[in-house]
């Protein structure tokens, strides 16, 4: 074999090398061996920083409509409430509210005026919960007495609320009425430990926002809702380890 | 004679002694031509190295060595870039750590409900991949009574959080003190800022995903594919060191939204917090949040013993 021939071998050899790999190249999928799939929805709920519930305070501060939650709408102004306590002094809850408080309520929006609404008992004279009123059964320290009306809300207006120790409060301080029981939290949630804050952690640059108490707890069910959890991250299909 | 009959002899053999015949110039000028288009054939991929890295890119220097008009002009590439590739102009920028700031971040365990919308806040500000699907902070899922990592489980899928006799943990870079990644760095790509930031600049990372195996709390992501976000869903509000798109073959990890936190506001995971659990703020500062945990709550951080020193606090409370 003279040099020749071995350059046109060597030159065959590398064209063959290379059209090889150019071939290689042509027939191997691009997008590499990363998991792909489909985009994850996302959006809006993802990032809205919106409380889990809307207080009176929250809706009367951004100018909401609060007709909803006129006590007035089932009581008479001009027939004050007459609570009737027992020897001792505790409140004796009428036979109409002696499970219910209408939270949120505007009686009026479901029930007709002239509609005769017909209270079920259970054997013990409790009034059985109508499905529909479930969300208005007052859960906020049942079990250690605090099942009075009018521990928190003035039975005289009822627009205004009254902590245990006569002092009155707008509806939008009942932060001031939580801190009445609740010290430490209130104690936390002063210095901006307990509960959330929003906007500026440097008060210079802007507004550091922060959240009442109702803005996050229902007061008459205080514990959070369950939520539904946003997707889980996405996981490769098994493949065998 | 001899000379006359020695000549002859000579041109005959002259296309092997020296010359080039016709056919053996055309065959080997063939050969050699299939060669080199076999050749560039092969090398055609590298072409695509073009899409995402300019000449401007290939000879920007490392972040620390940039001089301000040189900076000016990275910052101008990356807008071009993201305007070439998304058809929006983002309001890119780089912002500096603030003075006498160091910023530390606590999380209430007893608070956290694992709703996960931290997770996704996260994603939607800082511009991670959604598909392949990239995310910051990974939701455990412990049994109640026990500090076991292996216990915990980040898929969970129940209807609805919290579930009984379960706590729910979020991960996410602790961004150290004595950061492990930084020291594993082979090209000093990642390096702590003076508010506790630990950033990376995307230009320098070579992608060896050292500083991922060097993590003790898997915070460090990588890029494996290029990074797909729906030009709907782009934030436009970014960082050179935070939040702007990557690419392929990058690392990538939380860093305290530094397009936020450095503009006085707070991350994006805490602003979703629905129950509070998330605190952040200076830690120089006695009269924050997180000055105030500090003192008076009991906090830890995980895995203490690998000698990390966390910014990030955890603690139970009511």
């Amino acid at each position: 074999m003279n040099e020749h021939q071995k350059s046109s071998a060597a030159l065959t050899g590398l064209t063959v090398l290379f059209a090889g790999l150019a071939l290689a190249f042509w027939v191997t999928p691009r997008a590499g061996t990363a998991v792909t799939h489909g985009v994850s929805p996302a959006g809006s709920v993802f990032t809205n920083a919106a409380t889990v519930r809307l207080s009176v305070a929250d809706l009367t501060k951004a100018g909401g409509d609060v007709s909803g939650l006129d006590c007035y709408a089932c009581h008479s102004k001009d027939k004050p409430v007459a609570p009737k306590f027992d020897a001792a002094g505790v409140l004796i809850p009428s036979v109409a509210h002696r499970d219910v408080v209408f939270s949120r309520m505007n009686c009026a929006a479901c029930h007709a005026p002239e509609e005769k609404v017909e209270l079920k008992f259970d054997p013990e004279g409790k009034v059985i919960f109508p499905v529909a009123h479930t969300n208005d059964l007052p859960r906020h320290g049942r079990t250690i007495g605090n099942d009075h009306c009018f521990n928190c809300h003035d039975s005289a207006n009822l627009t205004e609320l009254r902590t245990a120790g006569g002092k009155k409060l707008k509806l939008t301080e009942s932060t001031l009425l939580c801190a009445s029981c609740h010290g430490p939290s209130y104690r936390d949630w002063e210095s901006g430990v307990h509960g959330r804050r929003n906007g500026f952690w440097d008060a210079k640059l802007g507004t550091n926002e922060r959240k009442d108490c109702t803005s996050c707890h229902d007061p008459h069910a205080p514990a959070l809702p369950l939520l539904k959890p946003l997707p889980a991250p996405f996981r490769a299909a098994s493949k065998g380890h | 004679m001899a000379a006359n009959t020695h000549l002859p002899n000579l041109a005959a053999h002259a296309p092997d002694a020296g010359g080039t015949s016709r056919r053996s110039f055309l065959r080997t000028s063939a050969v050699a031509t299939s060669a080199l288009a076999a050749l560039a054939a092969s090398l055609a991929p590298l072409r695509e190295l073009t899409e995402f890295s300019s000449v401007e890119e290939f000879l920007q220097k490392h972040y620390k060595e940039l001089t301000p008009v040189e900076l000016e002009q990275a910052l101008g590439r990356v807008r071009r870039e993201v305007e070439k590739q998304f058809g929006l102009r983002p309001h890119l920028r780089d912002l500096k750590p603030m003075d006498g700031v160091e910023f530390v971040y606590c999380l209430n365990l007893s608070s956290c409900i694992g709703c996960r919308k931290c997770v996704h806040a996260c994603v939607a500000e800082n511009n991670q991949s959604r598909s392949p699907e990239l995310q910051y902070i990974r939701v455990l899922k412990m049994p109640n009574g026990t500090f076991d990592m292996e216990k915990g489980d980040h898929h969970y899928k129940t209807p609805t959080v919290p579930e009984k006799g379960f706590f729910y943990m979020p991960v996410q870079c602790h961004q150290c003190k004595n950061p492990p990644c930084v020291k594993v760095c082979p090209v000093d790509a990642t390096w702590q800022e003076s508010d506790g930031i630990t950033v990376i600049d995307y230009d320098w990372c070579i992608g060896c995903r050292y500083c991922e195996a060097a993590c003790p709390y898997f915070a460090r992501r990588f890029n494996f594919a290029e990074p797909s976000i729906p030009k709907a869903q782009l934030n436009l509000d970014m960082a050179f060191l935070g939040n702007r798109p990557r690419h392929k073959g990058v690392m990538e990890k939380c860093h305290f939204c530094i397009q936020r936190t450095r503009a006085g506001k707070y991350p994006a995971c805490l602003e979703v917090c629905p129950t509070g659990a998330r605190k952040f703020g200076n830690i120089l500062d006695p009269t924050s949040e997180v000055s105030q945990i500090l003192r008076h709550k009991r906090v830890f951080v995980l895995k203490e013993e690998v000698g990390t020193l966390p910014r990030f606090f955890y603690y139970f409370d009511t």
